[in-house]
């Protein structure tokens, strides 16, 4: 049998922006899935999203309500939501509560209830909420563990056959995972997690089980809004680009004779580590890259975190740089990502959003340090991985991308980042004080390049009123990278005859 | 919620009246008051259940009885019903339908604010599709 003989499985639209992406394009039409997690986590406002993007009048969808939130609450709170469709309500999407049947009568009268009205109404999407608490109900009554098991397989039978695709809601712990007939029965298992850290809530999502297709693994964040779920894929809207650019020329910093330092200028795809102690000139660089590029006709994006756009722009004219024309233009963006309780992941999606809304060839994030203060604490434990995961996905697609981070000076050694993200920049450049003759000098290297060779040269500099400005190689001096160097003594002359 | 009592009060005296000129059918409450809120019964315990619809009812009979003291008398059960009207005969005069109507405008208004207008329009037409007709009840697309 070849590929062109299997089941196409449709797949529908969840109405959560990044959802589709984590299950692998969305749910598959006609399975039977749990959402599951802990109260207030956002399971009944999942369903609901689902719902308003799928319910149709000819293919509705049957809300059915049991012991759990009252509809009457329910309906009132999830009106706040834009979602919420009005036009929608009694047409294409219905209310049923089946409390008094889950009280009054047993697992059969239940299933009877379900069954009648899907035969009724012929609807697309069906979700019971809260799921739980049927459950509840019949241990409590005494029913065998294979009653319930049989009322499980017997729902998801029906429903499957009737061409529904089924949600049925529940608060679970994780460690009802094994062995419960719910989660064996279903095609997928959607898990929503929520913990306060500190004076943040953090709160992710994972697709434990899906039936049929691949779903990017893993925690993936997610924000209630008052638009509704937003999830952050890690994938950030990058799949499928695995294939590195192929464009192999050199982009100039604005610097020329830090390019001729750098053998030509930053390879295309690169990315570029400027690190070096307060006060050295790193964002001075880092303006002087972008200011470049835009000379250049390219379209460039700076995310900042220290400073806000206008003052940075202030800053980019006072070094004789026209930014605010060029954010004008829409070549460049200046994004200031500094909310409370911002997600790595959410950060992130921004700056992708943007950069592939520019088109952008070089991004400048200024700077780490400022990066991660911004995050809520409980996703700073993730700002490593997540700045790997995003630095890999935009220079694949041939993002030049230069960050700055500030390190702390040390006399007795080079730091390169405090970070210990090296590993993830392919050219390092370090700037670093040196004192000289009673005198705080600047000094600049090239620490590291992956795309081939470079100077090896320290280079004193200067910020001057028009960006630095490299000078000679300091020449006379050893122990230079220590900040501390000693006159070097002259070299040796010609032997003189014995 | 822009909610409109007038049309609220139209709506409600559309069913009051719809309810005073129907047949009486055996084992039906008489009383138009009981029929109108009966027929509301069918969707809104469908939606939130008969101990929802009971909790509404109650309210909107509370609120009621402020301005209409003939309802004094009433009590809403368990499962929802209106208990408490004269046995007989049938009151149908205008002071007895004009409390009904407060009542029904009560619940109806209770209604919306919780679910909204355009579900509160919806369901009521389920059982009064006379109300698409009527000048005085808004169009799903207007405000109640």
């Amino acid at each position: 049998m070849n590929r062109q003989d299997t089941v196409n499985i449709r797949k529908l639209k969840t109405g959560v922006p990044g959802l589709d992406e984590i299950l692998g394009g969305g749910l598959p039409e006609f399975s039977f899935n749990i959402i599951a997690g802990a109260p207030g986590g956002g399971k009944t406002t999942l369903a609901h999203q689902i719902v308003f993007a799928n319910a149709t009048p000819e293919r509705p969808a049957l809300f059915f309500t049991v012991l759990g939130e009252p509809a009457l609450k329910m309906l009132r709170y999830q009106q706040q939501f834009e979602f919420f469709d009005q036009a929608k309500l009694n047409t294409a999407i219905r209310f049923i509560n089946l409390s008094s049947v889950v009280l009054e009568q047993d697992l059969g009268a239940v299933l009877a209830a379900i069954v009648k009205e899907v035969e009724a109404t012929n609807p697309g999407i069906v979700v019971v909420d809260s799921f739980r608490t049927v459950v509840r109900k019949v241990q409590s009554a005494g029913a065998a563990d294979t009653e319930l098991q049989g009322f499980i397989q017997r729902l998801a039978l029906h429903l499957t056959s009737w061409q529904a695709t089924t949600f049925l809601i529940g608060e679970y712990v994780e460690a009802e995972v094994r062995d419960n007939p719910v989660f064996t029965v279903a095609d997928g298992l959607f898990w929503l997690f929520q913990h306060v850290e500190r004076n943040s809530i953090v709160r992710k999502m994972q697709v434990m089980k899906l039936r049929g297709q691949a779903s990017v693994p893993g925690l993936h964040t997610f924000r209630i809004t008052e638009a509704g779920l937003q999830a952050f894929p890690r994938t950030f809207g990058l799949t499928g680009r695995d294939e590195r650019t192929t464009d192999d020329r050199r982009l100039s910093t604005g610097i020329p004779d830090l390019d001729v330092m750098l053998n030509g200028g930053i390879p295309v795809g690169d990315s570029v580590l400027v690190a070096g102690p307060s006060g050295t000139g790193k964002s001075v660089l880092a303006t002087q890259f972008i200011s470049e590029g835009l000379r250049q006709g390219e379209s460039a994006i700076v995310a900042v975190f220290e400073e806000r756009p206008q003052e940075y722009a202030t800053r980019a004219s006072s070094l004789g740089m026209d930014f605010e024309g060029a954010q004008k233009d829409g070549s460049l963006s200046i994004l200031y990502l500094r909310p409370l309780d911002l997600s790595v992941d959410e950060t992130v999606r921004e700056i992708i959003d943007e950069v592939k809304a520019k088109g952008a060839k070089r991004l400048v994030i200024d700077s780490l340090a400022g990066f991660e203060m911004a995050l809520a604490p409980g996703f700073r434990t993730d700002f490593r991985e997540s700045l790997y995961r995003m630095i890999g996905a935009l220079t694949r697609i041939g993002v030049t991308i230069l960050t700055t981070v500030e390190v702390e000076e040390s006399f007795t050694e080079l730091l390169y980042s405090t970070y210990s993200i090296s590993f993830l920049s392919d050219d390092i450049i370090r700037l670093r004080y040196v004192e000289i003759d009673g005198q705080l000098r600047k000094v600049l290297m090239i620490v590291k390049m992956r795309g081939g060779d470079h100077s090896k040269d320290i280079r004193e500099y200067e910020v001057t009123p028009v960006g630095l400005q490299v000078r000679d190689r300091l020449r006379g001096y050893r122990g230079l990278v220590t900040g501390v160097p000693e006159i070097a003594p002259p070299p040796p002359g010609p032997a003189e005859p014995v | 919620m822009s909610t409109s009592p007038s049309a609220i009060h139209a709506l409600a005296r559309l069913l009051i009246s719809e309810a005073a000129a129907q047949s009486e059918a055996p084992g039906t409450d008489p009383n138009p008051t009981a029929r109108a809120c009966a027929r509301l019964a069918t969707p809104l315990i469908k939606l939130v259940g008969e101990t929802g619809f009971a909790s509404l009812l109650s309210r909107a009979l509370s609120i009621a009885k402020r301005q209409a003291p003939l309802l004094e008398a009433l009590h809403v059960q368990p499962n929802g019903s209106l208990t408490g009207f004269p046995q007989t005969p049938v009151d149908t005069t205008a002071s007895t339908l004009d409390a009904g109507t407060i009542l029904v405008s009560e619940l109806l208004g209770l209604l919306g604010m919780f679910v909204g207008e355009s579900l509160t329009l919806s369901l009521v037409r389920e059982v009064c599709p006379s109300a698409w007709s009527n000048a005085d009840v808004p169009s799903t697309k207007e405000s109640l």
